[in-house]
């Protein structure tokens, strides 16, 4: 931590999520009003003093909406990266440490994946399912995960030959202790690089299938239907779809700058 | 005539070279040739030859990190590659190795309490205060403060490193000690402690040493007999003296003309 | 022929220093061979970079004056340190591997550094390489120019290093552990083939190592280094067995408790 500070633009991205957790925890304090009160005679009101980012077509305040719309994003964002780190790491640990057919398989299902168009996916799901912020988390976290596998069979196809594996080997220890006290500990560097990466693109695809209409149902708020409800009054209300595209475009960037500082930390210890 | 604690009997390892896109054989090569060698209590063993000679690998069949495709190795008169999984424990426990690198045989993540109570726990030797207890008598026994137990393995110097890799490997009592290139990364002088801390150890406890080495200076001021590897063969073995003042073997007469740096003798070749 | 006076070499860090090197002096003769002999970190790896500024800077800042045939080189402008680099002053390093271009054959490198410190061009640059390939021992010399890097072991590179080295005829040769790297019996090979052409060439060397025994066959005075201090200077045999510091005396002991009992044969 005390080396990230050397990089000054993964301190500003990592003070941005800061600030950006912060409030999103503290949403009910902090947002000035309530995000679903429809309030018809406010409606379409440009940024002013009781509204500071305006509002929209049924009076609802779009600072208040975003902040609330921070939570779900966030919430999506980890929780699907939680997943595809999860089945990632299993996945590329088993492939790495017993290699054969085991590995062959692993991997060919990963290819697979790889090979499938995300988003329509996504879409396919959603569509027979139907929308639920929960069912996205999920769907998000089951269509990501393939390139944390790759990633941890890489680590601990290389890890595998050190000594200190080897050593391990030597005393007699058992492949579970093998793989959880020497290799992922090891392994999980580049891991958690790609994970705050990952955070990004998640909430980046949550926006995305919301504003396709099959993310987050309104009214709850969320960046990406903000932006869709939006879209309808581009020529009018500019500040619906500006406020949180900036959202979006500064979250998914301090995420990157974070990772990138952390990546390269890493990579010069 | 005493028991032999490791006996190898005539192991080979052979690997099969592929080529071209259809991976087709290609030959065989031979690393490691028929060797048989064996080890009693008290015998410190040099095994000197250049790089590729097969030495290595040769090491890794004694401990059981690479299969033979030949021959056996026995351990107290066992098979360890044949016993029942309980009973395998045990040997293992007998034979243990030291690495060449001791920047790549510690776990970059465990202290060195970690990486010398890790044994204890794989074999179950001690529990809670005994075993603080016992990785406090390791650290003196290689000489190292007590105060380095908190430390991770980058905090530490190339010898102190190599001090903990040796503790690692004495923390489970084995009989026979592997040494693999200990102090070829070494700088001279704190290759040279490692020397004098392995001579005494070996003396202590009668532990049985096989030394391995590209640097006949360092076996034969170590070790009672020798014996030369070429291709994966052993070529000679003997008594130090001896080996050393009547070699028999013209690859062994180079060897030792190059450890003397004699460069006025013109060598074929 | 080279004569350093001061040299010292600072690594800045964030919010800390180190002096590598600290106020270093020697001179090499010409025809001589001075070796530099200490443990890893002990400065003579930045000595040797520093004299041509070699080292990055920053973080390396470098003060003390070297004078090479009557320049002083810290004063020197980058183009004429260039020019130096790699003609008048050659280096020989411990990887042959990393120091040679994988993706280049033998040709294109040797004939490269010819071009661009001789006045030999074309055919004739080629005809020099050929002839310096024979020198340092590579059979078919002629064929293996066209050879990459990888084709070579570790002794043959080091050999086509030292090709490269000689073929600008410089008037010194530095060496930084030129045998460390390679397998015992090609180590002897390849001191021989350093020793030979110092003789032949009266080439001054700078040698660095780590191997007392090294310097012994090699070199005509030794500088011991400890902690970026030359902290003895002096003739081979006098350091060898007279040492007068501490640290040399420790150094002495270590390599008199690895030697080999004594033969018949052995010649001196």
């Amino acid at each position: 931590m005390k080396a990230l500070l050397g990089n000054r633009l993964a301190v500003i991205g990592a003070l941005t999520l800061a600030a950006l957790a912060v409030v999103a925890i503290a949403a009910r304090w902090v947002a000035p009003h309530d995000p679903l009160q429809v309030n018809l005679p406010d409606a379409l009101l440009a940024p002013c003093r009781a509204y500071p980012l305006g509002t929209d077509q049924l009076g609802r305040d779009v600072l208040s909406r975003l902040i609330y719309g921070a939570r779900i994003s966030l919430l999506i964002g980890f929780i699907a990266v939680g997943i595809a780190v999860s089945i990632g790491t299993v996945v590329g640990a088993l492939a790495g440490f017993y290699g054969g057919w085991l590995d062959a398989i692993l991997m060919r299902f990963v290819d697979t994946m790889l090979s499938i168009p995300t988003i329509f996916l996504l879409l396919a799901i959603i569509a027979v399912i139907g929308p639920s912020i929960e069912l996205i988390m999920v769907v998000i976290g089951l269509t990501s995960w393939m390139g944390v596998a790759r990633l941890v069979r890489a680590e601990i196809l290389s890890l595998k030959e050190r000594e200190f594996v080897l050593a391990a080997h030597v005393l007699g220890a058992s492949s579970w202790r093998v793989i959880t006290k020497h290799l992922l500990p090891n392994a999980m560097g580049p891991v958690l690089v790609s994970a705050t990466l990952g955070v990004g693109g998640a909430i980046l695809s949550e926006s995305v299938l919301s504003y396709l209409g099959l993310g987050v149902q309104p009214p709850t708020p969320s960046w990406g239907n903000i932006l869709n409800e939006g879209r309808i009054a581009l020529g009018v209300a500019w500040w619906l779809t500006l406020a949180p595209g900036l959202c979006i475009l500064t979250t998914v960037l301090a995420f990157n700058l974070l990772g990138e500082g952390i990546r390269e930390r890493l990579s010069r210890q | 005539m005493t028991e032999a604690l490791l006996d190898a009997r005539e192991v080979s390892k052979t690997y099969h070279r592929r080529a071209g896109v259809f991976q087709r054989d290609a030959g065989t090569i031979r690393a490691v040739d028929q060797v048989t060698l064996s080890l009693t209590a008290g015998d410190t063993l040099g095994l000197v030859g250049e790089s590729g000679c097969g030495k290595t690998t040769l090491a890794k069949i004694l401990v059981g990190l690479v299969a033979p495709t030949a021959g056996a190795v026995f351990i107290r008169g066992q098979s360890a590659a044949r016993a029942s999984r309980s009973k395998r424990l045990s040997l293992k426990r007998a034979v243990q190795f030291v690495f060449q690198d001791p920047m790549n045989s510690l776990n970059p993540r465990m202290t060195v309490e970690e990486t010398l109570s890790e044994p204890l726990a794989i074999h179950g030797l001690a529990h809670g205060d005994a075993r603080r207890q016992r990785v406090r008598e390791l650290l003196a026994r290689v000489q190292l403060p007590l105060t380095h137990a908190g430390r991770l393995p980058r905090e530490l110097s190339g010898g102190e490193r190599q001090r903990v890799g040796m503790a690692r490997a004495l923390a489970v009592d084995p009989e026979v000690l592997i040494c693999d290139e200990p102090i070829a990364s070494l700088d001279v002088s704190v290759g040279a402690q490692i020397l004098e801390l392995l001579r005494g150890l070996c003396a202590q406890q009668r532990t049985a040493l096989l030394f391995i080495s590209h640097d006949l200076r360092a076996v034969a001021s170590l070790c009672h007999r020798v014996a030369v590897m070429k291709e994966g063969r052993l070529i000679e073995s003997g008594p130090t003296e001896a080996l050393l003042t009547h070699p028999r073997h013209p690859y062994t007469e180079l060897l030792i003309r190059a450890a003397t740096l004699d460069l006025d003798t013109p060598t074929s070749k | 022929m080279l004569s350093v006076e001061r040299l010292s070499v600072v690594y800045e860090g964030r919010g800390s220093s180190v002096r590598a090197v600290d106020e270093v002096s020697f001179t090499i003769e010409a025809g001589e061979v001075l070796a530099l002999v200490g443990e890893s970190g002990c400065g003579k790896t930045s000595v040797a970079l520093a004299l041509t500024k070699l080292l990055p800077m920053p973080p390396a800042t470098i003060t003390g004056r070297v004078l090479f045939e009557g320049k002083n080189l810290m004063e020197a402008s980058p183009d004429a340190l260039r020019a130096v680099r790699g003609g008048k002053i050659a280096y020989v390093f411990q990887e042959p591997a990393t120091s040679l271009n994988p993706v280049l054959t033998i040709r294109e490198q040797l004939v490269e550094v010819i071009e661009l410190h001789t006045p030999a061009r074309g055919r004739e640059a080629q005809r020099v390489a050929v002839e310096w390939l024979q020198r340092v021992g590579i059979a078919d010399a002629r064929e293996r120019l066209s050879a990459y890097p990888h084709e070579f072991s570790g002794g043959m590179q080091q050999r086509v290093m030292l090709a490269m080295a000689m073929a600008t005829r410089p008037s010194l040769l530095i060496a930084d552990e030129p045998t460390t790297a390679l397998d015992v019996t090609i180590q002897v090979q390849i001191l021989r083939l350093l020793r030979d052409l110092q003789r032949a060439y009266r080439l001054c060397v700078l040698l660095i190592s780590h191997d007392l025994t090294v310097v012994e066959r090699i070199a005509h005075r030794v500088g011991v280094m400890s902690a970026g201090k030359l902290v003895e200077l002096g003739p081979v045999a006098q350091i060898l067995h007279q040492p007068a510091h501490p640290y040399t005396k420790e150094l002495i002991r270590y390599r008199s408790m690895m030697s080999l009992p004594r033969r018949n044969t052995s010649h001196d």
